[in-house]
Order: C-alpha cells, then structure tokens, then sequence
C-alpha cells in the first residue's frame, strides 16, 4: 500500500505540473487523454487481469454520459451526478454481468456486443432525450462552493479524478481480491478446485469497471456538453480497446498510455493527414505482431537494458540501487 | 466411524453407463488407492466424489452428511482436495505465486480489496514452509511453465495440500514421470501426515504395494473388491482381470 500511495503522489505531482509547461492547446488534448484513460484503465482492469474481453465497454461509458447529461436539466452539483453516474452503470454492470460471465472467450464477447448494440439502437431510435441527435447540455461542475469554468479547472477537476481511479485500481491488482482475479484469468478450473467461488471475483471485477467506465462517461459531459448515441457505437468499443492493446495488456499503467498516444496521433497526424486512422491502424499491427505487451512492455525492457549500468554507476557512487516496480516506474 | 463413505454411485455419458453402484468408504487417516484397467472410470469416479461431475444416483457422504449438492468450490472448507490427472496449474505464474494463491483461497481476507497481498506475514511465511517441506525451495521464482514435468506433478500436489484438507483426491500422481521421479514423489507422498487421508488413482503397482493399506478394484465402473493389499495379491478374479484380461499392466 505505502508503494501505491508514493507512485500515486509522484504521478499526481506530474499531473500538476503539466499546465505550467504546456500549451492550451495540449492541455485541451490531455483533458481528453484522462477521460479516455479512466475508460481505457477500467477495460484494462476486466481484459488484462480479469481474463474478460468485451467489445461493448462502451455502453458504460454511454450510460455514465447519458445520466450526466439528462440529470443536468435538474441538479447541478457534482456530488450528485458523478456518483449518479457511477452507480447507474454499475447496476448495468451487475444486470447484463449476470447474464455475460456465465459465458466465456468469444461469447462472452458477443453478449456484450449485443447489450450495447440494444443501447446504441434505442438511444438512437427512440424519442427520448434527443434521439439520433443526441442531448446537448450547458452543464458546468458545480462544486458546491464555486462552478469550474476555465479549461484550467476543469483539466484539474478530472485529473483528481483519474488519479483517484489509478489509485483504487493499483489497490485493487495488488490485493488478494486482485491476485485471485488473476488466478481466475490464468486457470479458472484451477481456482475453482482450490476453493475459490471465481464468478463473485469476475463479476466484482465486471461492476468495478462498469462503475470507473460510466465516471468517465459522466467527465466526458463536463469536457463536451454533448451526449450523443454513438458514445454506445462499436466504433467507441473498438477505440478504446485499441486503447488497451497499444499500450499493454496486462499491466496496469500500460492503458493509461495506450489513451494518451492515441489521442496524440489523432490530433496531430488529423492535421496533416485525414488517413490518421491507416497510421493508427499500421501502429496496432505492428503491436500485435511484433509485441504484445504494447508500449508500456517495450518501455520497461528498454529500461531493463539500462538498468545493469545503472547499477554499476549507482554501486560505484556508493548509491541505492534502483528497481523496477510492477508500474515500471523507477524508484 | 467412517470419514468418506460413497453410496451406489451411477454416472452415465449418453448411453455408456460409466459407474454402476460404485461403493466405498475411507477410514480417518488411510491410505486408499483404486485401481483398475484403462476406462473402468477410475478418474469419473473422482470427478463424481468431488463434485466436479455430477451423477446420476446414489450418495456421497463426509463426515455422516451428504454432500451430493455443495458445489465444488465450497467443498475445500468442508476439508476436501484434489490432483488433477493432467497438470492444472497456473502455468503463467511462479511456483511461488501458485502456492499463495492456494494458501489464499483458505485466508479469511481472500477478497480484501484495500491492503497489498505482500503486506501479509503469514501467507509468506506458509509459503516458505510448504517450499521447504517439498524441497523445492529453489524452484520458488521459476514459472511453473520452465518446471520439469515430475516438479510440476510434485506442485499439483502441493497445491492441494495448502487448504489443509481432512481428504485428499490424487488422481494418478505418477503418471508421466519417470522413475526417479516416481520414486522421490512416492517419498513425499509417505512423508504427507496421517492427518490428511488419502485416496488415490495409481497404476504404478509398486507405488501401489508401497503405499497402500486398502485398496479396490475398480472393473467396468463397479467396485468389484475393497480390501488390505494382501487381500487383493491373493485374488485371483483380480489377477484375471488386471493382469491377465488384455489390460495392459503400466507398472
């Protein structure tokens, strides 16, 4: 746990730091790279440690958006409609997970392809909260004491909140709920031998990233005051695991990049270019062919190169040695 | 009193009827071995006792209570484990690692969400222990995939022993190896306390013999014989039937 706390504080630091050293412009971008990466952190969480590949992660992001932009009309406070938010999603989460985990691999998979196609046809059909056009809203975070306006606040707002979010699930992968979620993934037969009820373990982990999808659906609001349908679209399914892939499967800081660089490339290449996606597309390829561990592996055995001379320079200086944790971050 | 007893078991695939009224009952502290020629439903039969499958008829009781409707799972807190014929490990993970997540599945905070799994002392320290009793303290930080093929039989088997079971399932766990391994797993099989009652699937005949203080006979699905190691060298219908009635003898 005190490791968790320093890795979090150091990247909380960096968070913080950021808006002295960039441009609006970028800024504007990495408010969009949190949101994606609390999203992409949550489907990491099922997908990496939980054995559990869904291609309708989406909907949760939707819900989260959807509950935000309608309650709007009503309540301002954040302190309503984030946890709004969260805990409508996690009721999708247990309702549709009941039904998912009892299947496994590609069932899975369609099962939940199948909800949040339900969701994305009837937000988009029915005439409810804007239909095909989607909800507009001018909703800015009220805090109680003062509402966010500039970008500035905004970005910190949501940056707490990621931070919050990487925190639980740092807690969570390293915990004995976490570790037996990873025995569930590894060999599920196994753990059931063992004594394990592994069902209540994938099912907490489905309504845990249920919940931390729909906060970053309900962030995303506060950013574009726009909920549209496609927010359930295969297309925002498949981008956000897209997300996952390129920045490592399997580890927990890994989706966190996978948002940020994709995000960036879209941005900049979009500006040189409208094939950015052909870009992307070649980048996934090269991934999944050549490394699988995304990014964030190739990182940490760059780092484990280094790492022997670093040793010898630390020994010779009568320094600590240097390790890497399970982040890969140095310590 | 008995501390298993297996009532008329029937377990039927499709039309092939696999057990028919399979019998039998474990003493505190025995060591029981079945065995039988290939498909007589030697390892069916463990499946049905553990719950893993389910039967048709008939009854399993522990300690004087049926068990027939507890789901697998919950059966290791009743004192039950098992082996796998085949490995079933995580193959992925460190020796290490496998057996805390053995040891965990017994720990009150199995599902703590909050503190860091490494921040707890006795799941360490039971590691090790278990590492030393089975001599593979080396082995510790070596993925289960880069064991040996007796190394990885040998961590089935501790694997199951973590739970602190009353009744240990072995289904054959000298299959495979050979022998020296056979003859160092059957030490460390000896060596398992009389605390833990074991019944076991083998067909290693000298591992049988050495073994044993009841065995039976298991013959297309019915358990033709349950008795001392002597009973069972004595028996001729055995000797025709496993020696003699084209089973192949894999001793």
């Amino acid at each position: 746990m005190k490791k968790s706390i320093i890795v979090t504080l150091f990247l909380t630091l960096v968070i913080c730091a950021l808006p002295f050293v960039i441009t609006p412009f970028v800024l504007f971008m990495l408010t969009e790279v949190l949101i994606m990466a609390i999203f992409a952190l949550s489907l990491g969480l099922i997908m990496g440690y939980g054995g559990l590949q869904s291609l309708g992660h989406s909907a949760f992001f939707g819900i989260g958006a959807y509950t935000v932009a309608v309650l709007s009309e009503h309540v301002t406070s954040i302190y309503i409609l984030i946890p709004a938010a969260i805990v409508i999603s996690c009721l999708f989460a247990l309702l549709t997970g009941l039904i998912a985990i009892r299947n496994k691999g590609i069932f899975f998979l369609m099962i939940t392809l199948a909800f949040t196609q339900m969701l994305f046809l009837f937000f988009r059909q029915s005439d409810l909260w804007g239909g095909a056009d989607g909800l507009g809203t001018s909703i800015k975070p009220n805090l109680g004491f003062t509402e966010l306006g500039s970008p500035l606040s905004l970005f910190y707002l949501i940056a707490a909140f990621f931070v919050l979010t990487y925190f639980i699930l740092r807690l969570f992968v390293n915990s004995p709920l976490g570790k037996g979620l990873k025995g569930v993934m590894e060999n599920e037969g196994r753990m059931i031998a063992l004594g394990y009820n592994v069902k209540k373990y994938q099912m907490i982990a489905y309504v845990v990233a249920g919940g931390l999808a729909g906060l970053a659906g309900g962030l995303y609001i506060f950013k574009t005051q726009f909920a549209s349908p496609d927010l359930f679209s295969v297309h925002m399914a498949t981008t956000v695991l897209i997300m996952v892939f390129i920045g490592g499967l399997g580890t927990l800081f890994g989706p966190v990049i996978g948002a940020g660089v994709f995000i960036f490339l879209q941005n900049y290449i979009s500006t040189m270019t409208d094939r950015w996606s052909l870009i992307m597309g070649l980048l996934f390829i090269v991934i999944v062919l050549y490394n699988r561990g995304g990014i964030f592996q190739l990182v940490q055995l760059i780092g484990k190169k280094l790492l022997p001379k670093k040793n010898v320079f630390a020994h010779k200086k009568g320094g600590t040695t240097i390790e890497l944790n399970e982040s890969g971050k140095a310590e | 009193m008995s501390l298993m007893k297996v009532e008329k078991l029937n377990k039927s695939f499709k039309a092939i009827h696999v057990l028919k009224d399979a019998t039998i009952e474990l003493k505190p502290g025995e060591r029981h071995v079945i065995i039988g020629p290939n498909g007589a439903g030697k390892t069916t039969f463990i499946n049905c006792l553990y719950g893993t499958l389910k039967f048709e008829s008939g009854d399993v009781f522990l300690e004087g209570k049926s068990i027939k409707n507890i789901p697998s799972h919950e059966r290791v807190k009743l004192g039950m484990a098992r082996t796998f014929q085949k490995n079933n490990l995580f193959v992925d993970l460190t020796v290490g690692e496998n057996i805390y997540l053995a040891i965990l599945s017994e720990k009150p905070y199995k599902m703590n969400f909050f503190k860091s799994l490494s921040e707890y002392a006795d799941i360490k320290r039971e590691t090790e222990e278990m590492l030393l009793q089975w001599e593979m303290q080396d082995r510790k930080n070596v993925k289960v995939k880069n064991l040996s093929y007796g190394e990885q039989r040998v961590l089935e088997i501790m694997l199951a022993l973590c739970a602190n079971p009353k009744i240990l399932l072995l289904d054959e766990p000298t299959s495979g190896m050979s022998p020296s391994e056979t003859v160092r797993t059957t030490e460390l099989i000896k060596k398992i306390p009389r605390s833990v009652t074991l019944l076991m699937i083998e067909h290693d005949m000298e591992v049988v013999f050495s073994t044993a203080d009841r065995i039976t006979v298991l013959h297309h699905g019915e358990t033709i014989l349950s008795g001392t190691p002597e009973d069972v060298r004595g028996n001729e219908m055995i000797q025709e039937i496993y020696f003699g009635g084209g089973a192949r003898n894999h001793a």
